[in-house]
């Protein structure tokens, strides 16, 4: 079996050595006219590539045929030519600079591709390149080196959740190509569940925008973006090893592009195993729970044309934890869906989806090797998406979606289940007004059949003038309650109880936004506001009054709070090679009924990289150093024992930083090696938000791309 | 004409496919055993499964001799059962003015070889430790408040080591021990005790119910 599988590979490779009759020569330079040396010259969805020499000079042999031509190098603007290679010719490309990526199409603002600099919604960017560099395993390592103002921190019986400026993960919403992701614990989506593996780009818009995406987006937007394959076929194995915990990560991914199909089908499996962390106090320690995940992905489309395609997905995850001597935590989700996109007359486009995504939790008893099931989260949904240009420069959306929710958990009375059917249906006006002026105006209604209508507006304006563009914003955003909230008849290990409430209203919010961004070819410096006043928040508040005087959790809807964040980013990015990125998060609480700031959210945080990256024939270098600074908070709990008294409280302020160095030789292997909390810091005493890497570590990291080997020069 | 046609078939084809995979999800939960077929232990001999020691306010009083349990209010001291080994209250166990010693053993076939043998000396009744003057937990329904409220009582401290909550860290890391104990009653005779769990998969891993094996090796 396997020598048919590496006989049709080579077959693929060598059929086309038969005729390559024409050379195609040329040059590839920047936009002045400077050589570009090392750039990449490929046809498109063919297995012929090349490299150009010091000079930027290329050649290719090419068999007679039409064919894309593709040049690109890192920090420039990939540039594409059509030629029929009838004879030898020539084609030059002269590429501009793009080292900040406002070339990059972004779908998450508007939900219609715009290019970043032209979205009138704050967006920001975290491509698979920047992804590679970090070495990330999952979206939460991505998140952490990227963004600052973003925490994640442990709750109850260790489980991970995430505080992104004061909001937590009920209120930010997790998006993959747009879809939804089904299952929670403790409010929080399972996050290893998101690998970096097949991520072609993180899209995230902070603040509500409930008017394009429902309820939970009350605090930002996160839209993982997946890759599909872009060679004849292209094979990719890798391996990561760590210095502590048997931290280690093996994944392959296999594409085809073939015709009319294309297909990418990821796999990976990441681990470490339990590990105690001891504090710098004398005899402080914690155990850290092992945990190992299995992730499958497969993504499959059929093109019928140039404007009519199909896209199949489906995805395995298998997660499990080593959280007792008894019995492991596992969780599995099965995922399905169908996705129909056709370009109409016009440039207007339609998009159709079916998503099917299945959350479990289970125990799994180790000593009798039983694997009980407790916990199910299925949702169905679908969706329906219109754009129509009715001018040039006014185009109207419009959809809706329909979900039917289904839960069944131990939290329910019995392990009982419950469901809830939901459709909604809106409207947006992307209008640019002048080559200043883009305004986009929407609105959304929501219905719930447990809780009823939900409708909610936003406005986003952008003025560009030269190199500077000026956004503003005002969104609304809502969080209906879910069914757990609702409906949970819980017994705490015997602690005490909690109790869903079925009137529960939905949390909501008013956020205002206001950005200042220049950027210039290699610069670009971004300062955002925010300020989201938020109402009716859910949450679980004690009850004197529930079994008879003795008292129980309850859900209910609280005051709420109003959040100020201020965001700072700059990026610098020289031909040279040389790059950094500096970011700079605020974050203040304000309370509203005179009770002292009880947030622990840091005020200050700050995320920065500086990197190197050079082109070299056969040869790529990058390297990498990533900080990340969080401040101490200062913030007030209810004192042991009594009602009334507020005592101060603090997390203290952290660093740490991170080297990574990547090789990449012949363009096909790839040696990632990098040193993890440079300067060993260890808090302490270990706490909830406390880094839980214990010292400095080292990994190891190997990754070939087969088909690299197999492209004709 | 030709591709036309070939195209529904791909396209069909595709669509079976989806629905092929999609169908299977539905099958998905015959991968998960049911709680019927985890065998209870209940009729196994000289097995304690999953006692009830959930309660905050409650003594759950054994009694080895007959593998009996009585569960009363941890102030009911009137209705004590005549005879008792060792009584539970969460993770806290007292003896019945008896001691306990924890041996090197993991396995209670082999202390009981070992015993038989002379491998094991049985140790000195010194070696034993007796309960001590101590608090346990009696209402932990303010924790939210930031208090708990307490009550005296004699506990094992030896035996009390067969399971670690350490709640320095949140969230507590449970750590079991394998080690074999050994409780001497007041009446010189000796019981081998091994720790089996402290959850309950029938109560969706309820943390609180106690299942371990014993032993009469004197």
């Amino acid at each position: 079996m396997n020598n048919i599988f590496v006989s049709a590979l080579l077959a693929m490779a060598y059929s086309s050595v038969l005729a390559s009759p024409y050379t195609i020569r040329g040059r590839v330079t920047t936009a002045d006219g400077e050589a570009l040396s090392y750039a990449y010259v490929r046809v498109e969805g063919k297995q012929y590539a090349t490299q150009a020499d010091k000079d930027g000079y290329y050649t290719l042999q090419l068999p007679e045929g039409h064919y894309e031509l593709k040049a690109n190098l890192l920090g420039y603007r990939p540039m594409s030519k059509y030629i029929k290679a009838a004879a030898d010719s020539k084609v030059d490309f002269s590429l501009t600079e793009d080292m900040i990526n406002l070339h990059t199409v972004t779908v998450t603002g508007t939900r219609t591709p715009k290019l970043l600099e032209n979205t009138p919604v704050v967006t920001q960017i975290i491509t698979a390149e920047d992804i590679a560099k970090t070495d990330a395993t999952n979206i939460k390592d991505v998140l952490l080196t990227e963004l600052p103002g973003l925490e994640f921190t442990l709750s109850m019986n260790q489980q991970v959740s995430l505080n992104m400026q004061g909001l937590g993960g009920m209120a930010i919403l997790f998006l993959v190509d747009g879809e939804r992701m089904a299952g929670e614990t403790l409010d929080n989506i399972d996050f290893q569940r998101i690998s970096t593996d097949n991520i072609e780009r993180i899209e995230i818009v902070k603040g509500a925008a409930s008017a394009l995406y429902g309820s939970n987006s009350v605090g930002a937007v996160i839209n993982i973006i997946t890759k599909k394959a872009v060679d004849p076929w292209s094979l990719n194995l890798n391996t990561h090893f760590g210095s502590k915990h048997n931290g280690q990560r093996h994944g392959g991914a296999l594409g085809i592009k073939s015709g009319k199909w294309n297909s990418l089908t990821n796999v990976q499996t990441d681990g470490t195993h339990t590990y105690t962390l001891n504090g710098k106090d004398e005899g402080d320690r914690m155990t850290v729970y092992g945990t190992r995940q299995w992730n499958f992905k497969e993504k499959l489309t059929y093109r019928f044309n140039d404007r009519m395609s199909l896209t199949g997905r489906a995805g395995y995850y298998f997660h499990e934890r080593n959280s007792s001597a008894i019995a492991n935590d596992r969780a599995r989700d099965f995922s399905g869906g169908l996705r129909f996109l056709a370009t109409l007359a016009d440039k207007n486009q339609l998009d159709i989806s079916y998503t099917f995504d299945r959350y479990d939790k289970s125990d799994y008893y180790k000593e009798i090797k039983k694997d009980v099931i407790d916990y199910k989260n299925v949702q169905n949904s679908l969706r329906a998406l219109y754009t129509h240009h009715l001018q040039d420069n006014l185009a109207l959306t419009v959809g809706g979606d329909a979900m039917i929710d289904y839960l069944m958990t131990y939290q329910f009375t019995d392990d009982g289940n419950r469901k809830q059917y939901t459709a909604d249906a809106f409207a947006q006006a992307d209008w640019a007004l002048s080559k200043n002026w883009n305004i986009i105006a929407g609105a959304r209604a929501d219905y719930f059949s447990e809780t009823g209508w939900k409708v909610t507006p936003k406005i986003a304006a952008m003025y560009r003038t030269g190199h500077l563009n000026i956004r503003g914003s005002y969104s609304g955003g809502f969080r209906a309650p879910t069914l757990k909230e609702m409906y949970m008849d819980f017994n705490m290990a015997s602690i005490f109880n909690i109790y869903g409430n079925s009137n529960l209203g939905a949390e909501n919010s008013h956020s205002f936004a206001l950005s200042g961004e220049y950027a210039k070819s290699r610069y670009s410096f971004t300062a955002t506001g925010y300020y989201n006043i938020v109402n009716n928040e859910i949450t679980t508040i004690w009850d004197n009054s529930l079994e008879n005087g003795n008292g129980a959790m309850v859900y209910r809807n609280i005051e709420g709070r109003d959040l100020l964040g201020v965001d700072v980013s700059l990026i610098v990015r020289y031909p040279c090679g040389i790059g950094g990125k500096l970011s700079y998060s605020y974050f203040h609480e304000y309370t509203r009924d005179g009770t002292p700031n009880m947030s622990d959210t840091r005020p200050h945080s700050i995320t920065a990289r500086l990197d190197y990256h050079k082109t070299l024939r056969d040869y790529e270098i990058d390297a990498a150093l990533t900080g990340r600074y969080l401040s101490s908070a200062n913030y007030h709990e209810l004192q042991s024992g009594r009602y009334d008294t507020y005592i101060k409280a603090s997390s203290p302020a952290y660093s740490i930083w991170k080297f990574t160095l990547t090789q990449r030789f012949f363009q096909a292997w790839r040696l990632i090696m990098s040193v993890d909390n440079i300067f060993n810091y260890r808090p302490q005493k270990y706490a909830y938000n406390s880094p839980l890497n214990g010292g400095t570590s080292f990994s190891l990291g190997a990754s070939v791309d087969v088909e690299q080997i197999f492209k004709k020069k | 004409m030709f591709s036309r046609i070939s195209h529904i078939a791909k396209f069909t084809g595709f669509i079976g496919m989806v629905a092929l995979s999609l169908l299977s999800v539905s099958s998905c939960d015959n991968i998960y055993d049911d709680l019927s077929e985890i065998p209870s232990n209940n009729d196994k001999e000289n097995c304690y499964t999953n006692v009830d020691a959930t309660s905050y306010t409650t003594w759950v009083y054994l009694n080895f001799a007959d593998g009996s349990q009585t569960s009363l209010p941890y102030d009911n001291t009137a209705d004590i059962p005549a005879d008792w080994t060792i009584a539970l209250h969460r993770y806290d166990i007292k003896t019945n003015s008896g001691s306990a010693f924890r041996t090197g053993y993991t396995s209670l076939d082999e202390v009981k070889t070992a015993a038989k043998t002379g491998t094991f000396p049985m140790p000195d009744a010194s070696e034993f430790t007796r309960d001590e003057p101590s608090k346990i937990t009696i209402d932990m329904s303010h924790m939210m408040d930031g208090y708990i409220d307490y009550a005296d009582a004699n506990i094992n401290n030896v035996i009390g080591k067969w399971l670690n909550v350490d709640t320095s860290s949140m969230p507590p890391d449970y750590a079991m021990d394998s080690n074999v104990y050994l409780v001497r009653t007041k009446s010189d005779n000796v019981y081998a005790i091994r720790f089996t769990g402290y959850s309950n998969p029938y109560q969706s891993n309820t943390k609180g119910y106690i299942s371990f094996e014993y032993d009469r090796i004197k």
